[in-house]
């Protein structure tokens, strides 16, 4: 009896397979032969490239945006908010019924990964890497996944706004917290802030870990940064600057002691698309205002 | 029919049964009697294969009752234990049902049904048969159990065993006569009983055998006349009595202080 | 005979109602299939028509029908698995949440996501999936054994002390895990809180094949004790005088809830409260009679996570709720009632 079983869920597994070959055969001829041009429907799930998308003229093709997607702030009109994408599933992206997906390795969640694969439609995943150059890289490769091949002028721009950096003498010790709730995160180095701090002409107040780690009143201290950086969001849910200052172990630092805090647009800050230049300016300006 | 050499049970340290030896008969209803922490229950449990503890070997029907195949053992004995669970949900027909396992697979068939019906009648249980067991008074409870274990062996199996542990508790007098009764009926069809007994006097009665036991050693075995008699009682129980024939049966009654 | 004929008129019941419930849950969803009806188009792909486009035919097979199937079997293993640990520990209360399978799954499934977050790199998808997949079937075997051992002597099993181990367990799991969530970088870390919600998103038919193997194995096996679960309500002494083999039952009943667990676990992370409902609602109905309860807990499992799993992806669309926060919804009360009747009867 259970032999049978055994033979028929074989069988089946078989079955399924061949069917899901047949399924993968006929997406390759119908995608090769569907150049995508500026019929898109494009569903971008990464705010650096959904920015990058519509510096290249295309954000009318957006059809679906994730919640990091802020910018432009048009895309709200047009386009359907399809939410975070770690908790994303593929039926809504599918509900849009998009030609080309693109993606930051990054961000998504690795199942709906495979099962944005397994769609059939075409998916580009891009490996986002947080620097000048990687930036320019990420520009060349979705002007690539969508056809054009105009994109020199997003790079020049990002140049020529880099370019308006003034050098800072001393540069400012700079930490950067994630405040959300009552959640507290400091950066430390390899994250889009600390690349962008570094850029901007300052140094992260943080050198001795990696990423995100939660914040310790001792780990504030020891780091004496010069100046507090925030997202605009986060500060305002903080309670503001007096908020921020009663954050503990912030008294005890320079940027208590003299009131230097500083917050950006999260969208701005982190996406290290077209507008990183814009960016670096906008943060080298506050930096050199709040180290007189 | 069932027969033990030397079984010993240890409990840490301490010797609950010491040394004993039992043996059944076809047809004999043995009566397990003694004064509390005598060991009775551990006997009983000992000789029902409860207990894997000890290298005694209990040998049942020539066979030593390790060597039975379970289900096939639970045809030919069943076991009335003292303390029942007291959560179970199920109806009483549910619970007297389940003394049927050992015939049926899925579904219990008409003998099964029969069985169940009879032991429900005998034990005057049967106006209670839908009603949820946990709502019964510890006495209905005791005979609900009881006509389980007695449909339990109703087959055409010879010489059949039952143990039966203080079956008797709860039950109001003529409860008390008629259970005795089932089991006397039981073995006069060539069937054995061990009966763990508080009652000396019902004892006295109905046992063809009686096996007295005090601090886990057999103190006295025989037949009622020889087992009751004021010395080995007295001694046994530490407390006086005094023994003289029952004005109608000739058993021996034993009138303790 | 008469109880049997009732059984099959319940499982008969059951199984159209989670009919029912599948073809309404087939027809839920953010997608518009442009005036057919999902119906339609599952059965021009079961046809095999080529007319459909690609995009309609994954929808609804790969993505609905497959999380759907993947619903019916993972409910039916978790609502059995409650069942069958409630009738060996004699108590309503038992799952694989409390004799610890659960987290022993969670707990072996998140170091291998942490741990294999250092090696993605190198390794295929395909490998990566199947490596957090059989950890926690690992995890949840690991745990049942580690409970057999603590609470078993002699070949007897002492029921309060395997759900002690339990107990135990899930906190070694809950400060391990918790541990490696703070130490994960961040990916890492949404992959793990993913993990612990518990959801059926990832669906997909080869899963799906793989449980319903293990579910046909461990069926039976499982499903025709029904009788001897009840005679263990009389406690073990007198079941094994039943001519029941207890120690086997015992040992059969914990090596095939692992398995159920594990492998449920391995494939949508920790969805609880379905071994506790089910059974509950089941008694109800039919007191504690496993004949009854066991065979039908398969069936109600099913329509129980199908119906929570639909709302779940409908409820906020185009969102999820995750399908734990459901579970637990309907769940907690439950407790709490079985709770309050125990404290009546002390």
């Amino acid at each position: 009896m259970k032999k049978i079983i055994l033979v028929a869920s074989v069988l089946l597994a078989v079955y399924s397979c061949k069917k899901e070959e047949g399924a993968k055969k006929e997406n390759a001829t119908e995608t090769s032969s569907e150049a995508p041009k500026s019929n898109n429907k494009i569903v971008t799930l990464s705010g650096g490239v959904t920015e990058i998308i519509s510096a290249l003229g295309h954000e009318k093709e957006i059809v679906g945006y994730d919640v990091t997607s802020t910018y432009p702030e048009s895309l709200k009109a047009t386009a359907k908010d399809l939410g975070h994408v770690r908790s994303m599933t593929i039926e809504p992206i599918m509900a849009v019924k998009p030609t080309l997906i693109l993606a930051s390795d990054k961000d998504v969640n690795p199942e709906l990964l495979g099962k944005i694969k397994a769609s059939g439609i075409k998916a580009e995943v891009f490996n986002q890497e947080f620097s000048v150059e990687g930036t320019k890289k990420l520009i060349e490769q979705v002007a690539k996944a969508l056809g054009n091949t105009d994109y020199q002028k997003l790079n020049d721009k990002i140049d020529a706004d880099l370019k308006q950096i003034q050098p800072i003498a001393k540069k400012p010790k700079v930490l950067f917290i994630y405040a959300r709730g009552n959640m507290l995160m400091v950066s430390g180095t390899k994250t889009p802030m600390d690349a962008l701090i570094s850029l901007a002409g300052g140094q992260n107040a943080v050198t001795d870990f990696e990423d995100f780690k939660p914040l310790t009143p001792e780990a504030v201290v020891k780091a004496n940064p010069d100046v507090l950086f925030f997202f605009s969001t986060g500060l305002q849910g903080a309670g503001g600057n007096e908020g921020a200052l009663k954050m503990p172990g912030v008294s005890q630092t320079n940027a208590g002691k003299n009131k230097k805090i500083i917050a950006m647009d999260g969208g701005l800050v982190s996406s290290f698309g077209p507008r990183l230049g814009e960016a670096a300016v906008g943060l080298n300006k506050l930096l050199i205002e709040n180290t007189k | 029919m069932i027969k033990a050499h030397q079984v010993s049970y240890k409990h840490k340290e301490f010797h609950i049964l010491d040394g004993i030896d039992v043996s059944v008969e076809y047809g004999e209803f043995l009566a397990i009697v003694g004064p509390n922490g005598a060991g009775k229950s551990s006997l009983l449990s000992v000789l029902a294969n409860e207990v894997k503890q000890g290298k005694q070997k209990i040998v049942f029907k020539d066979k030593p009752i390790t060597d039975w195949e379970v289900r096939e053992l639970s045809q030919h004995k069943a076991k009335f234990s003292q303390h029942n669970s007291n959560d179970i949900t199920l109806e009483v027909k549910d619970v007297v049902m389940m003394g049927r396992y050992p015939y049926f697979d899925a579904q219990p068939r008409k003998e099964d049904l029969e069985a169940m019906n009879n032991m429900m009648y005998e034990t005057d249980v049967y106006h209670l048969k839908d009603r949820e067991y946990n709502t019964l008074s510890g006495g209905e409870k005791q005979r609900v159990h009881l006509s389980r274990v007695m449909a339990q062996l109703q087959n055409s199996i010879a010489h059949k065993l039952l143990f039966l542990d203080e079956p008797l508790n709860n039950l109001d007098v003529k409860h008390q006569y008629k259970a005795l009764e089932i089991i006397k009926k039981f073995t006069q069809k060539a069937n054995s009983a061990i009966v763990v007994l508080h009652d000396l006097n019902l004892a006295a009665q109905f046992a063809d055998k009686i096996l007295l036991m005090k601090s886990g050693k057999v103190a006295a075995h025989g037949t009622p006349q020889e087992v009751f008699t004021a010395d080995t009682i007295s001694k046994a129980y530490n407390f006086p009595c005094t023994i003289c024939d029952h004005p109608i049966t000739n058993n021996p009654m034993i009138i303790f202080g | 005979m008469r109880t049997q004929s009732k059984l099959y008129f319940y499982l008969t019941i059951s199984a159209i109602l989670l009919v029912i419930i599948a073809v309404w849950s087939l027809n839920t969803g953010v997608y518009d299939f442009g005036g057919r009806s999902a119906f339609e188009v599952l059965g021009k792909v079961i046809a095999g028509d080529t007319s459909l486009s690609l995009s309609d035919k994954y929808v609804i097979w790969d993505v609905r029908a497959s999380r759907i199937v993947m619903a019916i079997l993972i409910g039916s293993m978790l609502a059995v698995s409650g069942t069958s640990l409630q009738g060996l520990f004699k108590n309503p209360l038992a799952t694989g949440e409390a004799i610890g399978l659960t987290s022993g799954a969670t707990l072996l499934a998140a170091i291998a996501i942490v741990l294999g977050g250092y090696f993605r790199q190198y390794l295929p998808e395909m490998v990566q999936f199947s490596l957090v997949g059989i950890s926690a079937f690992l995890g949840a075997l690991f745990a049942m054994m580690l409970v057999y051992r603590i609470s078993t002597s002699g070949g007897k099993t002492n029921v309060v002390m395997m759900l002690l181990s339990g107990v135990a367990i899930t906190s070694i799991g809950f400060s391990i895990t918790g541990f490696l969530i703070y130490i994960s970088k961040d990916d890492q870390l949404r992959d793990l809180t993913f993990w612990n919600m518990g959801s059926l998103a990832a669906a997909t038919w080869t899963k799906n094949i793989i449980l319903t193997v293990v579910l046909i194995i461990s069926y039976i096996i499982l499903i025709p004790q029904g009788k001897a679960l009840n005679a263990m309500m009389l406690g073990e002494k007198d079941a094994q005088h039943l001519g029941i083999n207890v120690e086997r039952l015992k040992k059969q009943i914990v090596i095939i809830t692992s398995l159920m667990v594990g492998t449920c676990v391995a494939f949508s992370g920790t969805i609880g409260f379905v071994g506790l409902i089910v059974p509950y609602i089941l008694r109800l109905l039919f007191k504690s009679n496993y004949t009854f309860i066991l065979p039908l807990s398969t069936i109600c499992g099913s329509i129980l996570l199908l119906i929570a799993d639909t709302f779940s992806r409908s409820i906020v669309a185009p969102s999820e709720l995750p399908i734990g926060i459901l579970t637990s919804l309907i769940g907690g009360p439950i407790f709490i009632a079985i709770l309050l009747k125990f404290k009546k009867s002390l």
